[in-house]
């Protein structure tokens, strides 16, 4: 498929999200136990799943560009870094935006609001290395060690409710002997999930487009001044 | 859990910022291509 085809897929993608936004908003019913202000999980859980989906896509293009040294894998690794920061950044916001209501706070050093505080400031680690290294090897190595370390922390979030008992609820989607969620409420949130983890991978794409223009435009004018 | 709270204020909040967040990223993302497109005829042209 070509890129216009890619692009229009996206473009629909994006208007799916808003018509999923409207039914979680004032189709959907409330909550039995958290009334209304539920409606936030249908942002704040596919935040999460996109910017941990993208931690692991760090790792896949980190590790290719460690094998392979291709300079292709530095702008997707930046693109992928960025989208997943923006993710991260969201899901921590309408996290905090739920708790106050729910639990009484905005923020609390519990174990999962820590463990994706620190994804967040790993993605804006990475984006400072790579911002102040030159282009080349190095760079490539560099951060490509540090998207590997990312990816580590993902199952850590995932695992942090069980390990330690804080305030964060446990799972209810996957969890030993079925989710706990009304069907209704469940499956609107897994397309949810598949609808925005895949609109982060089309911004992950269109960025990593630009930067590679970027780079393009940079090298023709840098070869017609005979540098 | 917080039932006395009202919770519109909340949930327009959160996906205000979501539509900022995703809507304002891609609406930068598709400013920068074309500026880029325009550089890089440019460049082209020399």
């Amino acid at each position: 498929m070509n890129f216009s085809i890619w692009n229009g897929l996206g473009r629909l993608l994006l208007v799916a999200v808003l018509y999923l936004w409207y039914q979680s908003i004032f189709v959907l019913p409330p909550d039995i136990h958290q009334g209304e202000v539920y409606r936030i999980i249908y942002l704040h859980v596919p935040a999460a799943f996109a910017s941990f989906a993208l931690a692991f896509g760090l790792l896949g293009t980190s590790l290719y560009g460690l094998a392979t040294k291709s300079p292709g894998s530095e702008f997707a690794s930046k693109a992928v870094a960025e989208i997943g920061f923006l993710f991260t950044l969201l899901t921590l916001v309408t996290g905090s935006i739920w708790g106050k209501p729910t639990w009484g706070v905005w923020w609390t050093w519990d174990a999962r609001l820590t463990t994706t505080f620190i994804l967040a400031v790993l993605y804006a680690g990475y984006l400072l290395l790579w911002s102040s290294l030159p282009p080349g090897l190095g760079r490539i190595k560099s951060t490509g060690i540090l998207g590997i370390l990312i990816a580590v922390d993902v199952p850590i979030i995932y695992k942090s409710v069980t390990w330690w008992r804080t305030l964060h609820q446990p799972p209810s989607m996957m969890r030993e002997g079925g989710s706990t969620m009304a069907p209704e409420i469940l499956s609107h949130l897994i397309v949810s999930i598949v609808a925005l983890t895949l609109v982060s991978l089309y911004l992950v794409w269109r960025r990593a487009d630009n930067l590679k223009t970027e780079w393009m435009i940079e090298v023709k004018t840098l070869n017609q001044l005979g540098a | 859990m917080g039932m006395n709270t009202d919770p519109w204020p909340y949930i327009a909040s959160a996906y205000g910022l979501g539509f900022l967040a995703i809507y304002g990223i891609y609406a930068l993302l598709m400013l920068q291509s074309k500026k880029l497109k325009k550089l890089k005829i440019i460049a082209e042209k020399g």
